[in-house]
């Protein structure tokens, strides 16, 4: 391998920002409990630590690489209270972050649907969110939450199972 | 009763779509024989769909701006040169595997010594020692692959060999005119732009050809989801079709990659403007005021289009950051809207209703501002001819992204929802390779549709070249006559036409357009753009062209317009306007800068233009100079001619008309165009009197200028646009125009 093989051409991050930072930051943000600052300190520094790896060992999985080093960085946030290399995020900033979310999920029923995801276990909910917003599949999902591709399964169907019978009920 | 059904998570792997080719084939046994199973799969995937919509909106945030920098700052740092090929394109890149390389690696087996200046330039990430010695094992199985693609060649050859020729024509047509060379590859960075270039420039000289997907056109997606884009193509039949013309398209590229060594050179090296994204737009030169007397006459082609707006709002609304200048076009803000324009009466004569009036420029008070409104006659769906559409889906790897192919499929939902028995749909996809995933069905077969739908997946790069082939063919095959014959292209724009070169592409869109099936196409997410490829195809193949950006927008083009977007009732639409010398001294045609028309072809049938549908509007601005009207902005007099006299004024001068009005059009199945004329005349309205669409349409062209930082833009700045639009909003019952001002407001605050 030759030397220049160990770097990322600029708009290859670029490009994998801009397709991963809004699954990543709604992915962080909501294991953070909401804390936006917090979740966009983590997928900061995940982008960086990206920037720091060799491409030739991730490239064929930076989805799941992305997600599992987010997860690990946001666990440790949660670990040290919020403690992290940025002063920025030790100012209490209002982000608009989760008002334009909210902005935009108009029709109640979707408000009805976000209700019941959050009373679904954070397991199920972690691995519908890996699914559907971010769109990785079962193995990326297994490699990321380090459960078995069958207890992905097993999780997403139990979501969906739930989320059927209240939306049944209600 | 399904309880027990409940238990078994492989209804949940069946709807994602994790199941492979045998299991997906097994279960949906299982579903035919077991209507419980087939109830409970249907519900589960009602709550999927909506989870799927909830996360794409929930997923709305961006890094901040600062944050962002120091990524890439924080990486430039680690390394300041990058010395690595620039063609990473992500997420193909995620997805291709070395042997999405290896077609290049591939080609330089293809072409031994005669053709090595070709094949350096084709694939400098071979040449460079990485990837060979990184995947020694795929490059065996790429080095067999090029010996199969061969073979085929060799069949192939000789069978098509109007195709190769023309990739090769096309090379040398389109070189020239490259205007957007890194277009090619589209990134935003600025380092290894050279490194990128050669590749460009070697491999498909072609400026919308988008030059980086043959590298990853045989790319493997990851496996299980190209399984699964496969799994759902039942019918073996087609499915060997589109093989054998992936092997043909190989071959005529591969021939186009040997072909290309001696044009290379032609391709500029100039770097055109990069945006900070992969968007790909057309440069824009705005009209200019022009003299009436040295050019009375200004023509032009209508144009329905949309997209330019919904992306202009992705970047106020989303991104919160200014558009791109050519990204911009004013006319498809303006027409974005409804303006409550009377359609013709039912017996009218012409298929639409044409009204003019001149009112006050409000940017500039000696100026006047001619508004032009075209109204096509409404339809009811019900009076709507059968449909026989195709969509052609890009299931590629850059389509999986919540934005894209999740709302493809809700779009699909909605349009099939407006759709009757009598009515048919076919799905066709590309990705790696182009199949037939559902045969022309009755548009009310909705669960056989909605299973199709569901299990696409993306995944596997683009290759658009054989899938419209394949789509046209589907298309043709159940043509229904004096019905709506139309393919629906669903892309992200990452259109890889490797196998035909743009070029062959326009030709074969044109082509299918003059046997009367059409070319929509339904733009999706944001980030890989190639914009102005597809407003040239859509233009072409008598199609509109819409951006969809939300829910709301699928809702507008598919459901609120579907008429419009299905049903074509007048195309090749031209306007001419000539103006009196007597009343007008210079006027500008605002917007419309890739639609103008020479004044000779607005008498001459052959020449193609935009078509009206059912119900849409269409308006037009000009700006004028009234005559006598002094002022920086009326061009300089050239002097007299020596060898003519000036133009004499006819008696019909001095009638009081500003202009006269010329319309030309077909009737959908028309090949000679109808002449429509009429005066008009300057009631010197003042802006406040104006109707509210009026002066609503005027905002939205000033927006339009203000972002494109136009020189015209007159003294309004955008609290002037708020200003007016909020007062015009009319009843706004679809709530666009607040849309709008929002927008506005957006601008406003980023141009501070």
């Amino acid at each position: 391998m030759t030397e220049s093989g160990s770097t990322w051409p600029a708009e290859t991050i670029n490009a994998l920002v801009d397709r991963y930072e809004r699954p990543l930051l709604a992915y962080a943000g909501r294991m953070l409990g909401g804390d936006w600052q917090g979740a966009q300190d983590a997928v900061q520094e995940t982008f960086l630590r990206l920037c720091r790896e060799d491409p030739a060992k991730i490239e064929s999985r930076v989805a799941a690489w992305l997600f599992s080093v987010c997860r690990t960085r946001v666990i440790d946030m949660q670990r040290t209270n919020h403690s992290t290399p940025f002063d920025s995020s030790q100012i209490a900033v209002a982000d608009k972050s989760p008002e334009v979310s909210e902005a935009v999920i108009k029709a109640e029923d979707r408000d009805q649907l976000y209700g019941l995801v959050e009373k679904l276990t954070n397991r199920q909910q972690e691995v519908l969110r890996l699914r559907l917003q971010a769109g990785l599949s079962y193995r990326e999902i297994a490699e990321v939450t380090g459960l078995t591709i069958g207890n992905v399964g097993f999780h997403l169907h139990a979501a969906v199972r739930n989320l059927r019978d209240s939306l049944a009920v209600s | 009763m399904s309880d027990s059904i409940w238990d078994d998570p492989t209804v949940t792997a069946y709807i994602l779509g994790e199941l492979s080719a045998d299991e997906t084939a097994a279960f949906e046994k299982r579903m035919e024989d077991n209507s419980s199973l087939a109830e409970v799969v249907a519900e589960a995937r009602d709550v999927t769909n909506q989870l799927q919509i909830m996360y794409t909106e929930d997923a709305s945030s961006t890094l901040d701006p600062t944050r962002r920098e120091s990524i890439t700052e924080g990486k430039f740092r680690n390394s300041p040169v990058v010395k690595r090929s620039s063609s990473w394109r992500i997420p193909l890149s995620l997805l291709a595997t070395a042997a999405a390389l290896l077609l290049l690696v591939g080609s330089s087996y293809l072409f031994p010594p005669a053709t090595t200046v070709s094949v350096e330039s084709v694939s400098p990430r071979s040449s460079d020692g990485r990837d060979s010695a990184q995947h020694p094992g795929t490059m065996h199985t790429a080095e067999e692959a090029a010996d199969l693609k061969m073979s085929n060649m060799e069949e192939m050859d000789s069978s098509q060999p109007d195709m190769l020729y023309s990739s090769g024509v096309d090379l040398k047509n389109d070189v020239p005119t490259d205007k957007d060379p890194i277009a090619g590859f589209g990134m935003g960075a600025s380092a290894p732009r050279n490194a990128g270039e050669n590749k460009t420039s070697g491999r498909t000289p072609n400026s919308s050809a988008n030059p980086l997907k043959p590298a990853a056109m045989i790319a493997e997606g990851e496996d299980d989801e190209l399984v699964l884009s496969e799994a759902a193509i039942p019918p073996p039949a087609p499915m060997a079709k589109a093989k054998t013309k992936t092997s043909r398209g190989l071959a005529a590229k591969a021939k186009t990659l040997g072909e290309t060594s001696s044009l290379r050179i032609q391709t500029p090296a100039s770097v055109a403007d990069v945006t900070s994204d992969q968007n790909r737009f057309e440069n824009l030169t705005e009209n200019v005021f022009k003299r009436v007397s040295d050019a009375p006459l200004s023509t032009f082609s209508i144009d329905v289009d949309t997209a330019s707006y919904s992306k202009v709002r992705e970047y106020l609304l989303r991104q919160r950051r200014l558009p791109p200048v050519d990204a911009v076009r004013i006319e498809e803000l303006v027409n974005y809207f409804n303006y409550e324009y009377l359609p013709p009466k039912d017996n009218a004569e012409h298929p639409f209703a044409a009204k003019a009036e001149i009112i006050a420029c409000p940017w500039n008070e000696d100026h006047r501002l001619a508004r032009i409104a075209l109204k096509g006659k409404t339809m009811q769906p019900k009076n709507r001819p059968l449909s026989n559409l195709v969509f052609l889906l890009d299931t590629s790897g850059s389509m999986n992204s919540p934005n894209k192919l999740p709302l493809v499929k809700a779009g699909m939902n909605m349009l099939l929802s407006q759709l009757g028995e009598n009515d048919r749909v076919a799905i066709v996809v590309y990705a790696g390779s182009a199949g037939l995933v559902l045969d022309s069905t009755p548009a009310t077969q909705t669960r056989k549709i909605e299973n199709a739908l569901n299990t696409l997946a993306a995944g596997g790069s683009t290759n658009g070249g054989q899938g419209i082939q394949l789509a046209y063919q589907t298309a043709r095959d159940n043509f229904i006559d004096g019905g709506v014959n139309r393919v629906i292209l669903c892309t992200d724009g990452d259109f890889n036409v490797g196998t035909t070169g743009t070029g062959s592409l326009v030709r074969m869109v044109e082509k299918e357009a003059a046997g009367n099936i059409y070319l929509s196409v339904l733009g999706f997410g944001m980030g890989n753009h190639n914009d102005s490829m597809l407003e040239q195809i859509s233009g072409i193949g008598n199609g509109n062209y819409a951006f969809i950006d939300s829910q709301k927008e699928a809702q507008k083009v598919l459901v609120d317009q579907a008429s419009g977007t299905l049903v074509t009732i007048a195309k090749d639409v031209k306007l001419q306007v000539e103006f009196n010398p007597r009343m007008v001294s210079a006027y500008r045609l605002i917007g419309y800068e890739n639609r103008v028309l020479a004044k000779e072809d607005f008498n001459n049938d052959k020449k193609d233009a935009g078509e009206i549908g059912a119900g849409h509007a269409v308006t037009a601005l000009y700006e004028l100079i009234p005559a006598g009207v002094q002022g920086n902005a009326v061009p300089p007099k050239v002097d007299d001619l020596k060898y003519q006299s000036s133009n004499k004024l006819t008696d019909a001068a001095n009638g009081g008309e500003s202009l006269t009005l010329k319309l030309r059009y077909k009737q959908p199945d028309g090949e000679t165009s109808q002449l429509v004329e009429f005066p008009v005349i300057d009631n010197e309205t003042t802006f406040q009197d104006a109707d509210h669409d009026a002066r609503f349409a005027a905002a939205v062209a000033s927006f339009g200028m203000q972002l494109r930082q136009s020189e015209h833009a007159g003294d309004w700045n955008m609290q002037n646009v708020i200003d007016i639009a909020s007062d015009a909003k009319g009843e706004d019952m679809s709530g666009l125009r607040a849309e709008f001002v929002e927008m506005a407001e957006a601008a406003k605050k980023l141009k501070q």
